[in-house]
């Protein structure tokens, strides 16, 4: 019994690793229709930055985690203007912005590869310590942090969402985005803010799980389809969906591995994406169309 | 238009024939000897691309300032295996069929598994030190020069049940072939001398970072002593392990020796037991401390067993060269005659099937230092 409460607390905990990414990939998809396919790559990217300014530069820690936000930032908004608009202004279709975005992808991870090497890194400075007891149930500090700053990113995301002007826009072009642009929302405004708050909200996470797990070059693929999947299972453009997809993805692919062998989780993912195209194609808080 | 077209051809053909007897001509007059090798100097498993190399330029360096191989310079020739099987063929049919080398060496289960059969196709022979057990059977064309899970699996089990006097044993394993082979040997050894496997656990090197739904099975199976084994993963499970409050004895193999490992692990790593090629870098015999000096000379390091394996390695090929001649029949033959070469990496033999016995010491890591703690029995 103890060890499937450990399971369903690193599901958990993995699951609030993937939420503010997968927000983050839902606002940019729900309002702008792009398949940023490259949002990983933001993530990738704010986990070696950091990684390079807290180790071998040996800056502060809050000295790097602000330059890797603005980094991060920057990285997502010139992933826009340098690729996505200049393409759309041409007419290309949503399948031309996936494809140009999976090739971005694959050309920044590899100059990252190139960059750093192949192999994991850590980057936790800390001592070794054994983590906090809950009855049984062991997590670590890191862990722990995981979930608060996830949960306070969300909630402020769902916030902003719910009570701003900006949000109140965000809401109306993700419902119709011809009709948000009658009624006077600037879609290229909103496509700024968006594709700066999606990007700047995976560096929590990204810096959070170098410092808990190490970074690795395959960690950038892996985290967009996650998102991606959290996206779709939870309903696009419900925010709050892709949370809890996020947590049910994360708990079932632990609770899965009790079962099979740990190289399925992906398989697992990918098993509960089909499952809701078959059975509920609108995610779990979407509607009927 | 018979004439004239017959003529240009037969011309051409006449050319090419020469041409190729020019260059035969040339290649038979060797200006330098070759040898292959196909070492991971990146992937997971880099730490032995670079110990490795250090120790075959070291021994190259030798051969030719003691003259060469009968007065013609000695060269390896490296490739990156990348730590893949995928790779190392590519590099290996390179070797093979661009270099003409007559032998290669390697390390890591997979990529001997992978080019060792381009070598017996090829007549080349392959020298590996990875650690599969049987990995030259049925092949007359490779060699093993290290020791192999079958020296160390019975060494830990008796170690484990001897020594520690611990029954209940998790495994936790990188997902290869060497794995399946070293768990078996554990499946079949372990309950003989009285004691239990309670969880066997599998990860992949590559791709996983957080293993702990592997150690959360682990823990609850309650084990005394926690075998770990991979590469670059290593450190990370320990780490893991102890944050979750895994208590067991720390267990595994020489790839504790990786540099990053007390980075990454640190305190969690202290008072862990592991096996190790019976290579003591501190030992007082001559051969060990002249070796030892020209390391240190050359790489500021102290040499490690797998470095001076492929030292001893070189030494072997070029002496193989020598006296027998240029091409893999010729170093095949005699490495089979060799008998007690007096190497740094202990004294070798080989058996007919290409293998070698060796024999494996425990060691132990004390205040963030690796120290010998007992000889092999």
């Amino acid at each position: 019994m103890e060890i499937l409460i450990q399971l369903i607390a690193n599901g958990f905990v993995a699951g609030w690793i993937y939420a503010p990414v997968a927000i983050g990939f839902g606002l940019i998809y729900s309002t702008t229709r792009d398949f940023h396919f490259a949002h990983g790559l933001v993530y990738i990217s704010a986990a070696y930055l950091f990684y390079a300014l807290y180790v071998p530069a040996n800056l502060s820690f809050l000295l790097s985690f602000v330059i890797t936000s603005v980094a991060a930032v920057v990285l997502g908004l010139g992933i826009d203007y340098v690729i996505y608009r200049p393409l759309k202004k041409q007419g290309a279709t949503p399948f031309i912005i996936l494809l140009s975005s999976i090739g971005v992808i694959i050309f920044l991870e590899n100059l990252i590869l190139l960059a750093f090497g192949p192999e994991r890194m850590a980057l936790s400075k800390a001592d070794i310590t054994e983590g906090y007891q809950f009855g049984g149930v062991y997590m670590t500090k890191m862990q722990l942090l995981i979930v608060a700053f996830s949960i306070l990113l969300c909630l402020a995301a769902w916030l902003l969402i719910k009570y701003t002007k900006t949000g109140r826009a965000i809401r109306a072009m993700s419902n119709d985005p011809e009709m948000a642009q009658i009624i006077g929302v600037s879609t290229n405004m909103i496509r700024a803010v968006v594709f700066s708050a999606g990007s700047a909200l995976v560096v929590v996470p990204a810096v959070l799980v170098g410092l808990d797990t190490g970074i690795s070059p395959q960690m950038g693929m892996t985290m967009t389809v996650m998102a991606a999947v959290a996206v779709f299972v939870g309903g696009v453009g419900h925010l709050i969906g892709a949370v809890f997809a996020s947590l049910m993805i994360g708990m079932i692919q632990n609770l899965g591995v009790f079962y099979v062998e740990a190289k399925w989780q992906d398989l697992i993912a990918f098993g509960i994406l089909l499952a809701f195209i078959i059975f509920r194609p609108m995610g779990l808080l979407g509607h009927r169309a | 238009m018979f004439g004239k077209t017959m003529r240009l051809a037969s011309i051409l053909v006449c050319a090419f024939f020469i041409a190729a007897a020019v260059y035969d001509l040339d290649a038979s007059a060797q200006q330098v000897y070759k040898l292959g090798a196909v070492l991971p100097f990146t992937g997971s498993a880099s730490f032995f691309g670079k110990n490795t190399r250090q120790g075959s330029d070291m021994a190259v360096g030798e051969v030719n300032a003691a003259g060469g191989i009968n007065g013609v310079k000695l060269e390896v020739v490296y490739e990156d295996s990348k730590t893949e099987p995928k790779e190392a063929v590519t590099a290996m049919n390179k070797l093979v069929s661009i270099d003409k080398v007559p032998a290669v060496m390697t390390i890591l289960t997979g990529v001997s598994r992978a080019i060792i059969p381009i070598g017996e196709k090829s007549k080349v022979v392959v020298m590996t030190s990875a650690m599969l057990p049987g990995i030259t059977e049925g092949y007359k064309y490779a060699f093993r020069n290290a020791t192999s899970y079958d020296n160390h699996v019975p060494a830990m089990v008796d170690f484990i049940t001897a020594d520690l006097k611990m029954k209940r044993l998790a495994i936790m394993m990188a997902q290869s072939e060497w794995a399946d082979r070293a768990l078996a040997l554990y499946k079949s050894l372990f309950p003989k001398k009285g004691g239990e496997i309670v969880s066997v656990e599998t990860f992949q090197e590559e791709a996983e970072t957080d293993f702990r739904t592997q150690l959360t099975k682990i823990k609850a199976s309650k084990p005394e002593a926690l075998f770990v084994e991979g590469f670059k993963a290593v450190p990370v499970i320990i780490k893991q392990a102890t944050e979750m409050g895994i208590k067991a004895q720390v267990l595994g193999s020489h790839t504790l020796e990786s540099p990053d490992v007390l980075k990454i692990a640190k305190t969690a790593v202290e008072g862990a037991y592991y096996t190790k090629t019976a290579f003591d870098p501190n030992s007082p015999d001559k051969i060990m401390q002249d070796y030892q000096k020209k390391y240190k000379e050359r790489y500021g390091e102290t040499s490690e067993v797998y470095a001076a394996t492929h030292y001893d390695q070189v030494k072997l090929l070029a002496l193989a060269i020598k006296n027998k001649g240029y091409s893999g029949d010729a170093v095949r033959e005699y490495l089979l005659t060799v008998k007690d070469f007096p190497g740094v990496s202990g004294v070798t033999t080989f058996l007919p099937n290409g293998d070698v016995n060796k024999i494996v010491d425990i060691w132990t890591i004390k205040d963030g230092k690796y120290n010998l703690y007992r000889l092999a029995k």
